[in-house]
Protein backbone atom coordinates (compact mmCIF):
# COMPACT_ATOMS: atom_id res chain seq x y z
CA UNK A 1 0.00 0.00 0.00
CA UNK A 2 2.75 2.43 1.01
CA UNK A 3 4.57 1.33 -1.86
CA UNK A 4 1.48 2.19 -4.54
CA UNK A 5 0.92 5.46 -2.90
CA UNK A 6 4.77 6.34 -3.13
CA UNK A 7 4.85 5.39 -6.66
CA UNK A 8 1.70 7.04 -7.59
CA UNK A 9 3.07 10.22 -5.92
CA UNK A 10 6.07 9.68 -8.12
CA UNK A 11 4.22 9.90 -10.71
CA UNK A 12 2.14 12.36 -10.20
CA UNK A 13 5.52 14.15 -9.38
CA UNK A 14 6.64 13.41 -12.31
CA UNK A 15 4.18 14.53 -14.59
CA UNK A 16 3.84 17.77 -12.60
CA UNK A 17 7.65 18.68 -13.63
CA UNK A 18 6.65 17.76 -17.22
CA UNK A 19 3.39 20.03 -17.04
CA UNK A 20 4.10 22.77 -14.46
CA UNK A 21 0.96 24.95 -15.30
CA UNK A 22 -1.30 21.85 -17.06
CA UNK A 23 -4.60 21.45 -15.69
CA UNK A 24 -4.80 17.82 -14.35
CA UNK A 25 -1.03 17.40 -13.18
CA UNK A 26 -1.66 14.38 -11.57
CA UNK A 27 -3.24 10.85 -13.07
CA UNK A 28 -4.12 8.12 -11.30
CA UNK A 29 -5.19 4.73 -12.43
CA UNK A 30 -6.45 1.14 -11.33
CA UNK A 31 -7.72 -2.03 -12.96
CA UNK A 32 -8.82 -5.15 -12.40
CA UNK A 33 -9.48 -8.49 -13.86
CA UNK A 34 -13.50 -10.01 -13.41
CA UNK A 35 -13.89 -13.89 -14.20
CA UNK A 36 -16.73 -13.08 -16.71
CA UNK A 37 -17.67 -11.41 -20.30
CA UNK A 38 -17.31 -7.65 -21.11
CA UNK A 39 -20.98 -7.36 -21.45
CA UNK A 40 -21.99 -9.09 -18.58
CA UNK A 41 -19.78 -6.79 -16.18
CA UNK A 42 -20.93 -3.27 -18.61
CA UNK A 43 -24.67 -4.27 -17.07
CA UNK A 44 -23.44 -3.71 -13.95
CA UNK A 45 -20.87 -0.85 -14.54
CA UNK A 46 -21.93 0.76 -18.00
CA UNK A 47 -25.34 2.72 -16.83
CA UNK A 48 -23.88 6.28 -16.75
CA UNK A 49 -27.05 6.70 -13.69
CA UNK A 50 -26.41 3.25 -11.85
CA UNK A 51 -22.96 3.96 -9.83
CA UNK A 52 -25.58 3.41 -6.52
CA UNK A 53 -25.40 -0.09 -7.64
CA UNK A 54 -21.58 -0.94 -7.38
CA UNK A 55 -20.21 1.84 -5.53
CA UNK A 56 -20.39 0.90 -1.79
CA UNK A 57 -19.75 4.50 -1.02
CA UNK A 58 -22.68 5.65 -3.10
CA UNK A 59 -25.98 5.70 -2.31
CA UNK A 60 -28.26 7.23 -4.80
CA UNK A 61 -27.82 8.52 -8.32
CA UNK A 62 -30.55 10.56 -10.23
CA UNK A 63 -30.01 11.58 -13.56
CA UNK A 64 -30.68 14.72 -15.87
CA UNK A 65 -30.65 14.25 -19.17
CA UNK A 66 -29.88 11.01 -21.36
CA UNK A 67 -27.50 8.53 -19.51
CA UNK A 68 -25.49 7.74 -22.75
CA UNK A 69 -25.68 11.70 -24.42
CA UNK A 70 -22.31 13.93 -23.34
CA UNK A 71 -23.99 16.81 -21.35
CA UNK A 72 -25.84 14.31 -18.77
CA UNK A 73 -25.37 15.38 -15.41
CA UNK A 74 -25.75 12.96 -12.67
CA UNK A 75 -26.20 14.24 -8.90
CA UNK A 76 -24.81 11.30 -6.42
CA UNK A 77 -25.78 11.17 -2.17
CA UNK A 78 -23.33 9.54 -0.54
CA UNK A 79 -23.39 7.29 2.31
CA UNK A 80 -21.68 9.84 4.36
CA UNK A 81 -24.36 12.49 3.38
CA UNK A 82 -22.02 14.04 0.88
CA UNK A 83 -22.87 14.84 -2.35
CA UNK A 84 -20.75 14.56 -5.86
CA UNK A 85 -22.42 16.32 -9.30
CA UNK A 86 -21.10 14.78 -12.50
CA UNK A 87 -21.22 15.20 -16.33
CA UNK A 88 -20.81 12.75 -18.56
CA UNK A 89 -18.34 13.97 -21.60
CA UNK A 90 -17.82 10.68 -23.68
CA UNK A 91 -19.86 7.57 -24.20
CA UNK A 92 -19.26 5.00 -26.24
CA UNK A 93 -20.88 1.05 -25.22
CA UNK A 94 -19.86 -0.94 -28.06
CA UNK A 95 -16.42 0.16 -26.35
CA UNK A 96 -17.31 -0.44 -23.18
CA UNK A 97 -16.39 2.94 -22.22
CA UNK A 98 -17.51 6.30 -20.78
CA UNK A 99 -15.52 9.35 -19.20
CA UNK A 100 -17.11 11.79 -16.94
CA UNK A 101 -15.47 15.17 -15.36
CA UNK A 102 -16.67 15.99 -11.72
CA UNK A 103 -18.64 19.77 -11.17
CA UNK A 104 -19.03 19.50 -7.38
CA UNK A 105 -17.17 17.59 -5.23
CA UNK A 106 -16.59 17.63 -0.92
CA UNK A 107 -13.16 16.13 -2.09
CA UNK A 108 -10.09 18.57 -2.08
CA UNK A 109 -9.21 17.60 -5.90
CA UNK A 110 -10.07 19.79 -9.32
CA UNK A 111 -10.02 19.80 -13.06
CA UNK A 112 -10.94 15.75 -12.45
CA UNK A 113 -11.74 13.85 -15.37
CA UNK A 114 -11.83 9.47 -15.24
CA UNK A 115 -12.72 7.39 -17.07
CA UNK A 116 -13.97 3.83 -16.68
CA UNK A 117 -13.71 1.32 -19.31
CA UNK A 118 -13.93 -2.70 -19.30
CA UNK A 119 -12.41 -4.45 -22.03
CA UNK A 120 -11.89 -8.45 -22.90
CA UNK A 121 -8.48 -10.28 -22.17
CA UNK A 122 -7.08 -13.03 -24.36
CA UNK A 123 -9.12 -15.49 -22.24
CA UNK A 124 -12.26 -13.88 -22.66
CA UNK A 125 -12.33 -12.65 -18.97
CA UNK A 126 -12.66 -8.87 -18.25
CA UNK A 127 -10.07 -6.10 -17.60
CA UNK A 128 -11.86 -2.82 -15.68
CA UNK A 129 -9.50 0.13 -15.69
CA UNK A 130 -10.62 3.20 -13.90
CA UNK A 131 -8.40 5.95 -14.73
CA UNK A 132 -8.42 9.71 -14.16
CA UNK A 133 -6.21 13.42 -14.09
CA UNK A 134 -6.66 16.04 -11.74
CA UNK A 135 -5.11 18.68 -9.36
CA UNK A 136 -5.24 18.69 -5.76
CA UNK A 137 -6.73 21.77 -3.89
CA UNK A 138 -4.99 22.63 -0.57
CA UNK A 139 -3.35 19.53 0.22
CA UNK A 140 -0.52 17.35 -0.85
CA UNK A 141 -0.81 15.88 -4.59
CA UNK A 142 -0.18 12.38 -2.50
CA UNK A 143 -3.10 12.65 -0.04
CA UNK A 144 -5.36 14.00 -3.07
CA UNK A 145 -4.30 10.79 -4.95
CA UNK A 146 -5.27 8.69 -2.25
CA UNK A 147 -8.77 9.86 -1.80
CA UNK A 148 -8.92 9.00 -5.41
CA UNK A 149 -7.25 5.44 -4.57
CA UNK A 150 -9.72 5.17 -1.59
CA UNK A 151 -12.69 5.73 -4.08
CA UNK A 152 -11.36 3.64 -6.88
CA UNK A 153 -10.32 0.72 -4.35
CA UNK A 154 -14.18 0.97 -3.08
CA UNK A 155 -15.91 0.66 -6.12
CA UNK A 156 -13.30 -1.80 -8.18
CA UNK A 157 -13.28 -4.03 -5.01
CA UNK A 158 -17.59 -4.57 -5.21
CA UNK A 159 -17.47 -5.27 -8.78
CA UNK A 160 -14.93 -8.06 -7.87
CA UNK A 161 -17.01 -9.29 -5.20
CA UNK A 162 -20.13 -9.09 -7.21
CA UNK A 163 -18.84 -11.80 -9.69
CA UNK A 164 -17.15 -14.17 -7.80
CA UNK A 165 -18.18 -17.88 -7.91
CA UNK A 166 -21.09 -18.36 -5.95
CA UNK A 167 -19.62 -21.21 -2.65
CA UNK B 1 -84.20 -32.93 -24.04
CA UNK B 2 -82.23 -35.78 -22.53
CA UNK B 3 -79.43 -35.77 -24.64
CA UNK B 4 -78.82 -32.22 -24.61
CA UNK B 5 -78.54 -32.28 -20.97
CA UNK B 6 -76.62 -35.24 -20.56
CA UNK B 7 -73.72 -33.49 -22.56
CA UNK B 8 -74.10 -30.41 -20.80
CA UNK B 9 -73.70 -32.31 -17.51
CA UNK B 10 -70.50 -34.16 -18.83
CA UNK B 11 -68.99 -31.03 -20.15
CA UNK B 12 -69.50 -28.85 -16.90
CA UNK B 13 -67.67 -32.87 -15.81
CA UNK B 14 -65.05 -32.13 -17.98
CA UNK B 15 -64.45 -28.67 -17.02
CA UNK B 16 -64.10 -29.37 -13.46
CA UNK B 17 -61.96 -32.10 -13.75
CA UNK B 18 -59.69 -29.69 -16.09
CA UNK B 19 -59.82 -27.26 -13.02
CA UNK B 20 -58.44 -30.14 -11.06
CA UNK B 21 -55.30 -30.11 -12.96
CA UNK B 22 -55.45 -26.75 -14.34
CA UNK B 23 -51.78 -25.35 -15.56
CA UNK B 24 -49.91 -23.63 -12.07
CA UNK B 25 -51.08 -25.76 -9.41
CA UNK B 26 -48.32 -24.95 -7.40
CA UNK B 27 -46.92 -21.59 -5.90
CA UNK B 28 -43.90 -20.52 -4.62
CA UNK B 29 -43.78 -16.94 -2.98
CA UNK B 30 -40.78 -14.90 -1.39
CA UNK B 31 -40.10 -11.52 -0.27
CA UNK B 32 -36.79 -9.97 1.10
CA UNK B 33 -36.60 -5.83 2.93
CA UNK B 34 -33.89 -4.22 0.67
CA UNK B 35 -31.65 -1.45 2.30
CA UNK B 36 -31.99 1.30 -0.73
CA UNK B 37 -34.98 3.16 -2.40
CA UNK B 38 -37.23 0.91 -5.17
CA UNK B 39 -35.81 3.21 -7.96
CA UNK B 40 -32.33 2.79 -7.48
CA UNK B 41 -32.86 -1.53 -6.36
CA UNK B 42 -34.69 -1.06 -9.41
CA UNK B 43 -31.65 -0.31 -11.97
CA UNK B 44 -30.62 -3.82 -10.93
CA UNK B 45 -33.32 -5.64 -11.03
CA UNK B 46 -35.59 -4.13 -13.34
CA UNK B 47 -33.34 -5.00 -16.53
CA UNK B 48 -34.85 -8.05 -17.94
CA UNK B 49 -31.55 -9.10 -19.37
CA UNK B 50 -29.20 -8.53 -16.16
CA UNK B 51 -30.10 -11.63 -14.32
CA UNK B 52 -26.45 -12.48 -14.65
CA UNK B 53 -25.63 -9.84 -12.44
CA UNK B 54 -27.12 -10.41 -9.61
CA UNK B 55 -28.21 -14.36 -9.59
CA UNK B 56 -25.23 -16.57 -8.49
CA UNK B 57 -26.17 -19.17 -10.34
CA UNK B 58 -26.17 -17.31 -14.15
CA UNK B 59 -22.77 -16.30 -15.55
CA UNK B 60 -24.59 -14.89 -18.85
CA UNK B 61 -27.98 -13.55 -20.22
CA UNK B 62 -28.39 -12.78 -23.78
CA UNK B 63 -31.14 -11.22 -25.02
CA UNK B 64 -33.49 -11.52 -28.31
CA UNK B 65 -35.52 -8.67 -28.47
CA UNK B 66 -36.27 -5.04 -26.71
CA UNK B 67 -35.47 -5.23 -22.90
CA UNK B 68 -38.94 -3.89 -22.31
CA UNK B 69 -41.07 -5.48 -25.15
CA UNK B 70 -43.35 -8.22 -24.18
CA UNK B 71 -42.00 -11.43 -25.97
CA UNK B 72 -38.85 -10.77 -25.58
CA UNK B 73 -36.39 -13.71 -24.67
CA UNK B 74 -33.57 -14.28 -22.83
CA UNK B 75 -31.64 -16.98 -22.61
CA UNK B 76 -29.84 -17.68 -19.14
CA UNK B 77 -26.52 -19.99 -18.88
CA UNK B 78 -25.33 -20.83 -15.82
CA UNK B 79 -22.47 -21.95 -13.78
CA UNK B 80 -22.55 -25.54 -14.99
CA UNK B 81 -23.29 -24.57 -18.75
CA UNK B 82 -27.10 -25.63 -18.58
CA UNK B 83 -29.51 -23.15 -20.50
CA UNK B 84 -32.67 -21.18 -19.39
CA UNK B 85 -34.81 -19.97 -22.35
CA UNK B 86 -37.16 -18.03 -20.69
CA UNK B 87 -39.88 -15.08 -21.88
CA UNK B 88 -40.99 -11.34 -21.13
CA UNK B 89 -44.63 -11.65 -20.45
CA UNK B 90 -45.45 -8.07 -19.09
CA UNK B 91 -43.31 -5.31 -18.25
CA UNK B 92 -44.25 -1.55 -16.23
CA UNK B 93 -41.16 0.25 -15.12
CA UNK B 94 -43.63 2.53 -13.30
CA UNK B 95 -45.22 0.06 -11.52
CA UNK B 96 -41.24 -1.87 -11.02
CA UNK B 97 -42.82 -5.39 -12.01
CA UNK B 98 -42.31 -7.78 -14.71
CA UNK B 99 -43.71 -11.34 -15.59
CA UNK B 100 -42.34 -14.13 -17.26
CA UNK B 101 -42.58 -17.57 -18.28
CA UNK B 102 -39.98 -20.22 -19.18
CA UNK B 103 -40.15 -21.60 -22.18
CA UNK B 104 -37.37 -24.21 -22.05
CA UNK B 105 -35.09 -25.43 -19.48
CA UNK B 106 -33.89 -28.45 -17.32
CA UNK B 107 -35.42 -27.68 -13.95
CA UNK B 108 -37.96 -30.08 -12.95
CA UNK B 109 -40.98 -27.63 -13.65
CA UNK B 110 -43.33 -27.03 -16.34
CA UNK B 111 -46.18 -24.24 -16.98
CA UNK B 112 -43.86 -21.76 -15.03
CA UNK B 113 -44.80 -18.36 -14.88
CA UNK B 114 -43.14 -15.76 -12.62
CA UNK B 115 -43.46 -12.37 -11.48
CA UNK B 116 -40.44 -10.22 -10.02
CA UNK B 117 -42.58 -6.53 -7.79
CA UNK B 118 -40.56 -3.95 -6.09
CA UNK B 119 -43.00 -2.26 -3.47
CA UNK B 120 -41.36 1.01 -1.35
CA UNK B 121 -41.10 0.77 2.00
CA UNK B 122 -40.02 4.22 2.54
CA UNK B 123 -37.25 6.47 1.32
CA UNK B 124 -34.43 3.83 2.03
CA UNK B 125 -36.10 0.68 2.24
CA UNK B 126 -37.75 -1.66 -0.96
CA UNK B 127 -39.95 -4.55 -0.57
CA UNK B 128 -38.79 -7.07 -3.34
CA UNK B 129 -40.90 -10.11 -4.05
CA UNK B 130 -40.30 -12.84 -6.56
CA UNK B 131 -43.68 -15.43 -7.00
CA UNK B 132 -44.56 -18.03 -9.25
CA UNK B 133 -46.62 -20.72 -10.43
CA UNK B 134 -46.20 -24.19 -11.95
CA UNK B 135 -46.49 -27.88 -11.54
CA UNK B 136 -43.45 -30.47 -10.95
CA UNK B 137 -42.73 -32.14 -13.65
CA UNK B 138 -40.91 -35.61 -12.88
CA UNK B 139 -40.20 -34.81 -9.42
CA UNK B 140 -42.81 -34.30 -6.19
CA UNK B 141 -44.71 -31.13 -5.71
CA UNK B 142 -42.41 -30.50 -2.72
CA UNK B 143 -39.04 -31.10 -4.33
CA UNK B 144 -40.26 -28.79 -7.49
CA UNK B 145 -41.50 -25.90 -4.63
CA UNK B 146 -38.01 -26.20 -2.90
CA UNK B 147 -36.09 -25.87 -5.92
CA UNK B 148 -37.62 -22.97 -7.14
CA UNK B 149 -37.76 -21.39 -3.55
CA UNK B 150 -34.29 -21.96 -3.31
CA UNK B 151 -33.51 -20.15 -6.51
CA UNK B 152 -35.53 -17.28 -5.29
CA UNK B 153 -33.40 -17.17 -2.15
CA UNK B 154 -29.99 -17.14 -3.54
CA UNK B 155 -30.84 -14.59 -6.33
CA UNK B 156 -32.59 -12.08 -3.36
CA UNK B 157 -29.72 -13.12 -0.80
CA UNK B 158 -27.51 -11.32 -3.46
CA UNK B 159 -29.37 -8.62 -4.00
CA UNK B 160 -29.57 -7.73 -0.60
CA UNK B 161 -26.21 -7.98 0.17
CA UNK B 162 -25.36 -5.47 -2.85
CA UNK B 163 -27.34 -3.20 -1.20
CA UNK B 164 -26.47 -3.79 2.64
CA UNK B 165 -25.08 -0.40 4.04
CA UNK B 166 -21.22 -0.59 5.11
Amino acid sequence: MNTSLLKVAAVGMLVAAGQCHAEGAISFSRDITIDRSPATVWKYVGDFNAIDLWHPAVRNSTLKGNSTKPGAIRTLKLADGGELVEKLLAYNAAKGSYTYTTLKSPFPIKNYVSTISVSSTADGKTLMTWSATFDAVGVDEDIATEWVGVAFDGGLGKVATNFEKAP
Amino acid sequence: MKTLALKVTVASLLLAAGSCFAAGALSVSREVTVDNSSATVWKLVGNFNALDVWHPAVVKSELNGNGTKVGTRRLLTLGDGATILEALLTYSAPKTTYSYSIIKSPLPVANYKSTITLTPVDEGHTLMKWSSTFDANGVSDEQAATIIGGIYDAGMAKVVANFKKQ
